[in-house]
């Protein structure tokens, strides 16, 4: 951007700010490609750069009645929009930060508990080794030779009944 | 990457911009609720008084967000509508032969010649700015801070300080004229 450039944005920010409504296009013109590559830059790749630009161009019309005269237009501009993508970035940042249903990437369970939930876990495995193969076969976790046979039923039900009992050792312990 | 509507971004920029001027304004006008508490707080007339501020308030929120030279003149004023004010609540409090509403001994006097003072400096103020509107916003904004202390006086200290005023300024106008067209 030329001095001349910068000097003419200063004098359209200073027109507007004092009420000139004839200055709104014209700084739009300068104003509106700087701030979106500027935008860009700051936030090099990300989805929300434009939305950032935008939000910042409104705040830089909502308030050009703040605008000091002494103050260098573009400077100031670009100060508001460096707020805004931070503040794009941040919130990018929170929505990251929040667990996404069904994700086990995003388990935000307390450590206590998955270690709970670990022992919980192998004290099972373990009680499961403890079956006879008929009675694992007929649950289903070993390969079975002869499956859908008249007595599967029963036999699941004394499988279980079995690996019940085995569990409720647990509790006596 | 989204798809930006210049225009509509425009509509909307200009839309903020008109926003904030009357976020400006109404932040402006504070002071006008400031002086209606002041004058009620000093024991004036409480529904003249907030009729007053409630005007003022609005005519500074109307000239700040319209801005340009009507803008500027809210602070001149305010400041020579200051000289009424003042000039009103302590007007009653001077001890002398006060005769109510219509007292020519002190009272309706000096709002008077408050009101010219402000005139005065007001025209002298805006000789520099070339419209008229700017004068007769300033004029309107004093006038209204004026009467909140003068309503403390009356009937009399009022007119007394319109006549003031409207004789303030165009001796104020006058003298500027020979400076004005050279």
């Amino acid at each position: 951007m030329t001095s001349e450039e910068r000097r003419a944005l200063s004098d359209l920010m200073i027109r507007l700010a004092d009420g000139d409504r004839a200055a709104c296009d014209p700084l739009f013109a300068l104003l509106w490609p700087l701030v979106f590559s500027f935008a860009n830059k700051l936030l090099a790749g990300h989805a929300d750069a434009a939305d950032a630009a935008q939000r910042a161009l409104l705040r830089i019309y909502a308030r050009a009645t703040e605008f000091d005269r002494d103050r260098d237009a573009l400077a100031w501009a670009l100060g508001i929009t460096r707020w805004e993508c931070r503040s794009v970035a941040r919130a990018a940042e929170r929505r990251r930060e929040e667990p996404i249903d069904g994700d086990p990437r995003m388990d935000m369970r307390s450590p206590e508990s998955v270690l709970l939930e670990t022992e919980l876990l192998s004290l099972f495995e373990n009680d499961l080794s403890q079956l006879a193969a008929r009675d694992r076969e007929a649950l289903g976790l070993d390969p079975s030779p002869n499956p859908g046979g008249p007595t599967e039923r029963k036999r699941k039900q004394r499988a279980l009944a079995r690996l019940r009992l085995i569990w409720r050792k647990h509790d006596r312990d | 990457m989204t798809e930006i509507d210049v225009d509509e971004l425009r509509t909307r920029a200009r839309q903020a911009y008109e926003r904030g001027r009357w976020r400006a304004g109404a932040i402006s006008a504070f002071p006008a609720l400031g002086l209606v508490a002041i004058c009620v707080l000093l024991g004036g007339k409480p529904i003249a008084t907030a009729l007053a501020g409630v005007v003022l308030a609005g005519l500074i929120v109307m000239a700040v967000h319209r801005g340009g030279a009507l803008g500027r003149s809210v602070a001149p004023g305010l400041v020579a509508g200051a000289l009424p004010l003042a000039a009103g609540l302590v007007a009653c409090r001077i001890p002398h032969p006060c005769g109510g509403p219509g007292c020519l001994e002190l009272c309706a006097p000096l709002c008077l010649a408050a009101g010219v003072l402000a005139g005065v400096a007001l025209a002298v103020h805006t000789h520099r700015t070339t419209r008229r509107s700017s004068l007769a916003m300033g004029g309107a904004v004093a006038l209204c801070t004026g009467a909140m202390g003068c309503l403390f006086v009356g009937l009399g200290g009022m007119v007394g300080m319109g006549l003031g005023f409207l004789a303030g300024s165009t001796v104020g106008s006058v003298a500027r004229l020979p400076n004005s067209s050279s």
